[in-house]
């Protein structure tokens, strides 16, 4: 007897089954993730305060007291004083603040751009998928980071420059990660359906594709997240990309280093704070991922 | 299930890396406490027990010396950076020298004259002078060789300029050169000192080695060069016994290119190098001091603001210019921020130069007269101004802090910060409010002519604060032409003066140079042209 | 199989000569001029004339790019605007520190992740998890950890601290001693980098293949897991890694960048991230176009590795 298993009603009838339950059961099992929570509890503080600072009762992050140079952590300072005499504890979340807004915008900027042109690319096929393949194959040759560092040296140093540079990078990923999600969902039977209706193309994209390819990249989205900030620090760190007195992480690790051996906390706090924040956006995703990913939700069931 | 035990462990692994990354930081924090340990693989120990060295020579005589980049060209025409110029002084010779205080030496010349109106320059040459690598004998010819070849325009040299005024170059015999030029010039001996293209070389040796002869230079000098491995960043020089001065102790010098300054202060405290070239960091800097290495150092060069009259018109106005000057608190900043470098400056020309005068105007921290004279001048309400700052050094401290200081006296100072590449090409364009420049030439004339001539306004010239004063112009050209020292020094005397009352640059600090050098090295000061002269060197017995 | 491979490597060439010419232009676009930087404090309208024209900037863009490609395709990468050496050779001597370092940092974390991954795939079929979430924690961890920072730790400790690694030098690579001692702590911390995403990987992928019909099969007739593995599901559990040690590769070429930095060795991007200051064009897209080569060529023979493995494979 061949062990043939049903495909389930559910999954035949109702298409969004393939790629995930049912809208509201996701937002309860989603909370009810291990990994989401332990993600939430670390990233949501980080934000917030990076969201609030202006208003909360920090030292300003630039004022300069030289009479307090590279001071370890005390009461008054807890995260100690660098060269300058300045607060590092206002200047690690300030940090944060530029580091965290860099790390969301590249990401959202390159998974809105990664998304219309893979749809683009995936939906239409032909001559212009081949163009758009051909050229996103160009990007894809060369390593982001490198990438990143040859755009931002000839962009300038700057914040807007940075989230240019890593935007740009990200942008191929993100566009193949949708294209292949679009080829694989080109050819379902609703998709036939609303094309024999003769629904116009605009719609179909808007109604069928884009919603159906939105939750993976809701996961990637957190990882490249989090990529994009460690890109950034990398390249700050280079003394490219962000530089003083503009403190994102990466330029404050830097400034640190010439100081490493009698100031290690003011490279080592920023440092800390970029591992953590990115490990709990990595949380986030692999939660999210467990959450929305088909295939795990079918081994649970067995 | 399973998860719940396992979560409690998978917390647990998390946390072991920031609990390491503080345990390294627990360990940082106890040794930098006595920041002589540690250093368990060096050859060499420096503590407050190393006095003076103890005389006696070390067998091996050979100094390992730290590069900060690597030499382009050796060719003497294109010889510009320190690394290259610490080189070239070992291993060339030019007619004349400079000594410790900028005066003129005989090098390859034995004595030399000139006619009446400086117009004619003749020298009489050192006999029996070797070459390198078997090159034969230095006559004329090669005084004649060498320095046409920086006229040449497909040669392309850099130093072109110096010789401009150079009509012809003559050579009666082996041994005399007579310089005919087209215009009086009381500082031509500046054009054939031995720096940058008045260096020497064997037209045999160009002529037979072509392309290849700025990485197998040949000269005269008591080093000859013996690896050129421009891959691995890695130079020797070795001592040329045919040498026709002072033969060197050093049997080889071992130059090696670590650009990231922490590694390099790094290796030289672990015994890699006897000698840092051009270390910097404050901090850095006061670590190895109190370390106990010598901090052998030379003002090489001054720095100052450069106000660019046509980008912002605020400054065409004398008053603003000075007020300025008088709300930034120079002293503190140098004391305070870099109190390892430097002095304060009052003078737009370095004070390395024989021609420097301490007789002109300073501009002490005033800001309660800064704010009245921005008021006299219709800036009650505030000024805006914009400085442009090169991206790899980043806003610096002191730039901050002077930002500050501006503030109080109602000028707001925003900053624009732009790529290495970026800044040197807008401020050689003109492009720019404020910009720092530092100046370093051996040669007034240069410098002066540069900096204040209307003929020099960028792009092009490097007159960045599109200054004019015809007074001023009318003394540039005429020194040229006097060779009474006093009246020279009175002239430039004057152009000093005229200046530091004008205005048109702010002087901040001088520039130096530190090459902390292990304590058991004998080693001599450096040069007036902040190069060291490795015949003066030698290694003692370590501890 | 063949044909296969000659079509991948003539859809190569475009591609590669498709960055160059992305490359040329942003760069020739871009402001900065090599010759002003070059000559520092003091360059003057003529030595910055003479110097570009030395450099053969006055050229214009199209006509420079044209020549450049003639040049690239018959093999001859052209000059160093700025030093004395070709940009062959300047790739040459700083190529291999770079191919060393992200290779033996490839092979380590592929053959360790594997062997992680087999050990926690058994250890988990007996039900014991705790290798499995180390494993799983230890990714995000290090995934989420800059390879600068652990740069730092690991020169504060083992060059400043303890003194057990030379910090400068001469790197010659024949001087295996040598060389060793230089890239031991950067192959470390790329390794460590990359060792639990590819153990997870082999993890998943082998206790997946564990409970595949044929497997259980050759179980129940008696076999050892071990031997089932090695016999039959090896293979194809480690297809997946395969694929991912091309993205790997890439991402630590992208990591050798920054260990060049921090542990002060002379490879590729030392060079590039000078040359880029510098301004010197034909060195950047000479670099640009090794780096991009080398990426994929490497994920070409992961490729045609995968094909020869899997037979079953359609490649497109």
């Amino acid at each position: 007897m061949t062990a043939i298993v049903p495909v389930p009603e559910q999954v035949r009838t109702n298409p969004r089954s393939l790629h995930g339950p049912p809208r509201f059961d996701v937002v309860h099992r989603l909370v009810a993730n291990r990994r989401v929570i332990a993600g939430l509890v670390i990233v949501v503080p980080f934000v917030a305060l990076a969201l609030f600072f202006p208003v909360l009762p920090f030292r300003p992050p630039n004022a300069s007291s030289l009479g307090d140079r590279l001071s370890s952590p005390s009461l008054s300072h807890p995260f100690g004083t660098d060269t300058l005499g300045r607060d590092q504890l206002s200047r690690t979340v300030a940090g944060a603040r530029i580091s965290i807004m860099v790390g969301v915008l590249a990401a959202a900027i390159s998974i809105s751009l990664g998304m219309l042109i893979g749809t683009v690319a995936g939906y239409f096929g032909g001559w212009v998928d081949s163009i758009v393949s051909a050229v996103l194959n160009v990007f894809l040759s060369f390593p982001g980071l490198l990438i990143g560092l040859l755009l931002v040296a000839v962009f300038g140093p700057g914040v807007w420059q940075i989230v240019a540079a890593v935007s740009i990078a990200f942008t191929p990923r993100a566009a193949r990660l949708q294209r292949a999600s679009v080829l694989s969902m080109r050819n379902r039977p609703y998709m036939d359906a609303a094309r024999q209706a003769a629904a116009p193309t605009w719609w179909i994209l808007l109604r069928h594709v884009v919603p159906n390819t939105v939750s993976p990249m809701l996961v990637v989205g957190s990882i490249f997240t989090a990529d994009a900030i460690l890109i950034e620090a990398t390249i700050s760190f280079t003394g490219l990309g962000i530089v003083p007195p503009t403190p994102s992480w990466g330029s404050i690790i830097k400034g640190g280093q010439a100081v490493l051996r009698e100031a290690w906390w003011i490279s080592l706090v920023p440092a800390m704070c970029l591992i953590v924040f990115a490990i709990g956006l990595h949380l986030l995703a692999d939660g999210t991922r467990q959450v929305i990913d088909p295939s795990e939700q079918l081994e649970k069931q067995r | 299930m399973k998860h719940h035990a396992a979560s409690g462990r998978v917390a647990r692994r998390w946390l072991a890396v920031p609990i390491a990354l503080g345990l390294l930081a627990a360990i940082g924090g106890s040794a930098s406490a006595d920041s002589t340990t540690g250093r368990s693989s060096a050859n060499y120990s420096v503590g407050a027990s190393d006095t003076t060295p103890s005389g006696e020579l070390a067998e091996e005589q050979v100094l390992r010396a730290r590069l900060a980049a690597a030499p382009r060209s050796l060719d003497p025409a294109f010889v510009d950076r320190l690394d290259a110029e610490v080189m070239a002084y070992n291993i060339y010779n030019g007619l004349v020298d400079y000594d410790d205080e900028g005066a003129f030496v005989p090098d390859l010349a034995e004595s030399w004259e000139s006619n009446e109106d400086l117009t004619e320059w003749t020298f009489q040459l050192r006999q029996g002078v070797q070459f390198h690598n078997g090159y034969g004998e230095f006559t004329s010819a090669d005084v004649k060789f060498s320095y046409e070849r920086i006229q040449d325009p497909d040669i392309a040299s850099f130093f072109a300029i110096d010789f401009e005024n150079v009509g012809s170059i003559d050579t009666p015999d082996p041994y005399t050169v007579v310089f005919t030029l087209t215009e009086p010039d009381a500082l031509f001996l500046h054009s054939v000192a031995h720096f940058h293209g008045g260096d020497i070389v064997s037209q045999a040796a160009v002529e037979e080695l072509g392309d290849e002869f700025e990485a197998s230079p040949v000269g005269t000098g008591p080093f000859f060069l013996e690896t050129f491995d421009a891959g691995q960043g890695f130079y020797v020089l070795e001592r040329f016994d045919e040498y026709w001065g002072e033969p060197a102790t050093l049997e080889r010098v071992e130059l090696t290119v670590v650009d990231d300054n922490e590694a390099a202060a790094i290796a030289l405290e672990n015994g890699e190098f006897e000698m840092g070239i051009d270390i910097t960091g404050d901090d850095r800097l006061a670590q190895l001091e109190a370390d106990g290495f010598q901090m052998i150092t030379r003002a090489r060069s001054n720095l100052i603001t450069m106000l660019n009259p046509e980008a912002n018109p605020a400054f065409a106005d004398v008053r603003v210019r000075h007020a300025i000057a008088h709300c930034i608190d120079f002293t503190t900043i140098i004391e305070d921020l870099l109190s390892f470098r430097e002095a304060r400056s009052y003078n737009f020309l370095p004070p390395t130069l024989p021609e420097y005068t301490d007789d002109v105007p300073h501009y002490e921290y005033d800001p309660e007269l800064g704010r009245q004279l921005l008021e006299e001048a219709g800036y009650a309400d505030g000024l805006v101004v914009k400085r442009l700052i090169r991206g790899s050094d980043g806003v610096e401290d002191r730039d901050l802090l002077e930002q500050e200081m501006l503030a109080e006296c109602g000028i707001t100072e925003e900053f624009e910060t732009v790529e290495v590449s970026e800044f040197s090409e807008r401020r050689f364009q003109g492009d720019f409010e404020i910009a720092t420049r530092s100046v370093n030439e051996p040669n007034i004339d240069f410098i002066v002519t540069s900096l204040l001539h209307p003929d020099q306004f960028p792009p092009g010239g490097l007159n960045g604060a599109q200054y004019s004063n015809p007074e001023v112009t009318a003394l540039i050209e005429e020194a040229r032409s006097v060779t009474d020292p006093d009246e020279l020094k009175a002239m430039y005397g004057e152009i000093q003066r005229i200046v530091m009352e004008d205005l048109p640059y702010i002087p901040e600090n001088t520039l130096r140079q530190f090459w902390p050098t292990w304590d058991h090295v004998d080693v001599p000061e450096l040069t007036v042209l902040a190069s060291m002269d490795f015949t003066l060197v030698s290694i003692g017995v370590a501890d | 199989m063949l044909r296969y491979t000659l079509r991948r490597l003539a859809q190569l060439v475009p591609t590669v000569l498709g960055l160059v010419v992305v490359v040329y232009l942003v760069l020739r676009l871009a402001p900065g001029d090599p010759a002003v930087s070059a000559l520092g404090e003091n360059p003057t309208a003529e030595s910055v004339a003479r110097l570009r024209e030395r450099m053969g900037l006055n050229q214009g863009v199209i006509p420079g790019l044209l020549d450049y490609m003639g040049g690239v395709l018959r093999g001859d990468l052209g000059d160093s605007i700025v030093e004395t050496r070709s940009v062959s050779q300047i790739i040459g001597d700083s190529l291999p520190v770079t191919i060393v370092m992200a290779s033996a940092a490839l092979v380590l974390s592929v053959m360790l992740g594997v062997v992680l991954g087999a050990a926690a795939a058994y250890l988990s079929s007996r039900g014991r998890d705790a290798l499995d979430h180390g494993l799983t924690g230890g990714a995000i961890v290090m995934e989420a950890t800059p390879a600068f920072v652990l740069g730092l730790v690991g020169l504060l400790l083992f060059v400043l601290k303890l003194g057990w690694l030379p910090a400068t030098g001469i790197f010659d690579l024949v001087d295996i001693g040598n060389t060793a001692r230089r890239l031991a702590l950067p192959v470390a911390i790329l390794t460590v980098g990359s060792l639990a995403t590819i153990a997870r990987l082999a993890r998943t992928s082998i206790l997946e293949v564990l409970n595949e019909d044929y497997v259980r099969t050759a179980r129940s007739l008696g076999e050892s897991p071990f031997a089932a593995l090695r016999g039959h599901a090896l293979r194809n559990a480690l297809l997946p890694v395969m694929t991912l040690s091309g993205i790997t590769f890439g991402r630590l070429l992208g990591g050798t960048v920054v260990m060049e930095l921090i542990f002060t060795l002379p490879g590729m991007g030392t060079t590039l991230l000078k040359t880029i200051v510098d301004r010197d064009y034909p060195v950047v897209q000479g670099i640009v176009l090794v780096y991009a080569i080398l990426y994929v060529l490497v994920n070409l023979i992961t490729d045609l590795l995968y094909r020869r493995a899997d037979p079953r494979v359609v490649l497109t």
